[in-house]
């Protein structure tokens, strides 16, 4: 854990000296009228300062054995859903939240949780369709429309 | 006279349909994610808070709440059944409830689980009927000193009872302030880490935060690694307790109900804490101590009595302070602040209806509990069975479209990603969230009651000292940060005396 420690000190220091200078530039104040960098100022000489003591104490502990954190884990999933989260994200606004929910759901169901295709397509209609009567329908939240609900509302508008 | 015309308005207030329904889907929800393990109440609270945007105040805090102590029934579910706790406060119970079902009482352990459930809820209701209107009437003399002095004591019992580094848990702690005083400063109007992007200008959302941070790690978590579970499969029967049974309980039952209370009020306390307490002294109140951990119903009846009276204790703390005690609540007091309605002590005479629709809501739903857990056990025991490759996908969708809907904004979904992954990265790098999410809720009212107290003092930090709560809380929470070193000075004094 000292090399992890390390490293997640280091990040925290530079956090918190960025946080001073920010603080800083945001006028500090007085004690008697602190202004609105008062706060962020001293939070980020808290934060420096004690990932400075984290890291001393890091670098003197006795380690008994060394475990790496990414070991015995399928460290991929995770990224591979993140990937396809951040796809999601960018086509959510493009293709409505029909098609765009559907693909994201399919690739999940299909390459995450490797199930097979009829599952999956089956799994992936009915997610999305519960969730649009969900937030849609029931909360009435304004999910962003594509194609495909531009072609179910200007059928509807037809037929009623 | 006031007291039963308050029940009475509490009542009328949770009868109406609608407040009867989010209550019912409240400790639905709550018990289904009781059960299921690797989703827990902190995540599912957040997922559910956009649900409740359309919701009365009172309707949408109903259901969060019964969210919360349905997962305190649910959770012992799998602590019997699958030795694998469906929450923090379930992780005692499996010692005696897992050996109970290996014996062949899981009814009788599942029984008595509801049962203790009920009575330690139930009871905590009455007591935080009985407290809160004092406590909020003591409070309405507060200051921003007492309350800054509060809120920092609350900050302390966390990163005190955190379960890893104290220097880490009190980093967090500091980056939660920080990311708390994002967005437009409340006194002079001024913009701060808020990189010109105009979503950033309000703050950075409690709903991506709380997801981020509880939601997706579990997500990620459960997904690298394959675990198998392990089902009872035998069929369940008899899931009334015997006379027997009752007799061995009933101690553990009353004396787990008053820890729970007791615990659930002070900051940084809770559940978890309660359940593993009320363990401890029920092993020392036992008369054969040995046969704890080899399927004795009363180490199920104990932690899980108490588990279920710290959620009434932690609404003390909340509904009269407006100071969450715990991250759960940290959460809940968001969603208060969604809604518009600030906790503390004028919560009571300002929204009497709030107030007591939350009272009888718990009693209400704890017989819905009650109902929920007993005759439906075979459905939450299906429910484990179903597969986390089907599940996951749901979860990480509820997340997403949810942090879209608190703004209508694909902003909060990369806020919501963000934070998941920082959450994951704190997992494995030993760094907890709690400290953190509960300095983030509080960061804006800690800011507003720092700068408020020094100008009030004209820049006297006396203030906080001569003030006798503040000075109270500040001098328990200086304690609780120096005693970890006493044992440190303690041994080296020790060193010299035997080298002599």
């Amino acid at each position: 854990m000292k090399k992890y420690d390390r490293i997640s000190c280091i990040f925290w220091f530079l956090f918190g000296v960025y946080i001073i200078r920010e603080g800083y530039t945001y006028h500090i104040g007085t004690v008697k009228e602190p202004g609105p960098g008062f706060f962020f100022f001293w939070a980020g000489w808290v934060l420096a300062g004690l990932s400075v003591f984290t890291l001393v104490k890091a670098h003197f502990a006795e380690e008994k054995e060394f475990k790496k954190i990414w070991e015995a884990v399928q460290w991929y999933k995770p990224l591979l859903i993140l990937v396809i989260s951040i796809v999601y994200i960018i086509i959510f606004a493009r293709l409505g939240f029909v098609l765009s929910t559907f693909v994201l759901m399919l690739l999940l169901f299909k390459f995450t949780g490797s199930r097979k295709w009829p599952t999956s397509l089956l799994g992936s209609f009915l997610a999305v369709f519960f969730c649009w009567l969900i937030f849609d329908v029931g909360l009435k939240c304004q999910l962003p429309k594509g194609a495909i609900e531009n072609l179910l509302i200007s059928w509807l508008k037809i037929r009623y | 006279m006031d007291f039963w015309h308050n029940i009475l308005l509490g009542f009328s207030v949770i009868l109406d349909p609608v407040n009867l329904f989010y209550c019912l889907i409240g400790v639905f929800v709550g018990t289904l994610i009781g059960v299921l393990p690797g989703i827990g109440p902190s995540a599912t609270i957040a997922i559910l808070m956009p649900a409740t945007f359309k919701a009365s105040p009172v309707s949408a805090i109903v259901m969060l709440a019964g969210v919360y102590y349905g997962a305190m029934y649910g959770g012992s579910t799998t602590s019997i059944l699958v030795n694998i706790p469906g929450e923090g406060s379930s992780v005692v119970t499996c010692l005696d409830g897992y050996q109970m079902a290996r014996q062949g009482r899981a009814g009788p352990a599942l029984g008595i689980c509801a049962f203790g459930s009920f009575i330690g809820g139930t009871l905590s209701v009455i007591a935080l009927m009985l407290v809160a209107p004092q406590l909020a009437r003591i409070a309405t003399d507060f200051g921003p000193p007492e309350y800054f002095s509060l809120m920092i004591l609350g900050i302390t019992v966390l990163i005190f009872l955190a379960s890893g580094s104290m220097p880490k848990a009190l980093m967090m702690a500091t980056v939660g302030v920080i990311l708390g005083g994002v967005g437009i400063d409340g006194i002079t109007g001024r913009p701060r880490l808020t990189f010109q992007i105009p979503d950033l200008a309000d703050g950075i959302g409690l709903v991506p935060v709380a997801m981020g941070l509880f939601g997706i790690p579990e997500l990620f978590e459960n997904i690298e690694q394959a675990v198998r579970r392990e089902i009872y499969e035998a069929k369940i029967k008899g899931l009334l307790p015997t006379l027997r049974d009752w007799m061995d309980s009933k101690g553990a039952i009353l004396r787990g109900s008053t820890i729970g209370f007791f615990l659930g009020v002070l900051p940084g306390g809770g559940a978890i804490i309660s359940s593993f307490v009320s363990y401890a002294v029920e092993k020392k109140f036992s008369k054969h101590p040995e046969k704890f951990g080899t399927g004795v119903i009363e180490g199920v009846a104990a932690p899980e009595s108490a588990n279920n009276a710290a959620v009434g204790g932690a609404m003390v703390p909340l509904l009269t302070l407006g100071i969450p005690p715990n991250v759960v609540m940290a959460i809940l007091l968001g969603a208060f602040m969604i809604h518009g309605i600030q906790p503390g002590p004028l919560l009571i005479k300002d929204h009497p209806d709030m107030f007591w629709g939350i009272v009888a809501s718990m009693y209400l739903g704890n017989i819905i509990l009650l109902i929920l857990n007993l005759p439906l056990i075979g459905i939450w025991v299906q429910i484990l069975k179903i597969p986390y490759p089907i599940l996951f996908p749901l979860i990480l969708l509820f997340c997403l479209i949810g942090s879209y809907t608190a703004n209508n904004s694909t902003f909060d979904m990369y806020i919501m990603l963000g934070f998941g992954v920082l959450g994951y990265l704190m997992r494995k790098f030993k760094y907890e969230a709690a400290p953190l999410i509960l300095a983030y809720v509080l960061s804006p009212m800690m800011e507003m009651s720092l700068r408020q107290s020094l100008i009030l003092s004209k820049g006297d930090f006396s203030i906080f000292i001569l003030r006798p709560i503040s000075a109270g809380c500040l001098v328990i929470a200086v304690m609780l940060l120096v005693s970890p070193l006493i044992p440190l000075l303690k041994k080296r004094r020790l060193i010299p005396k035997e080298e002599s």
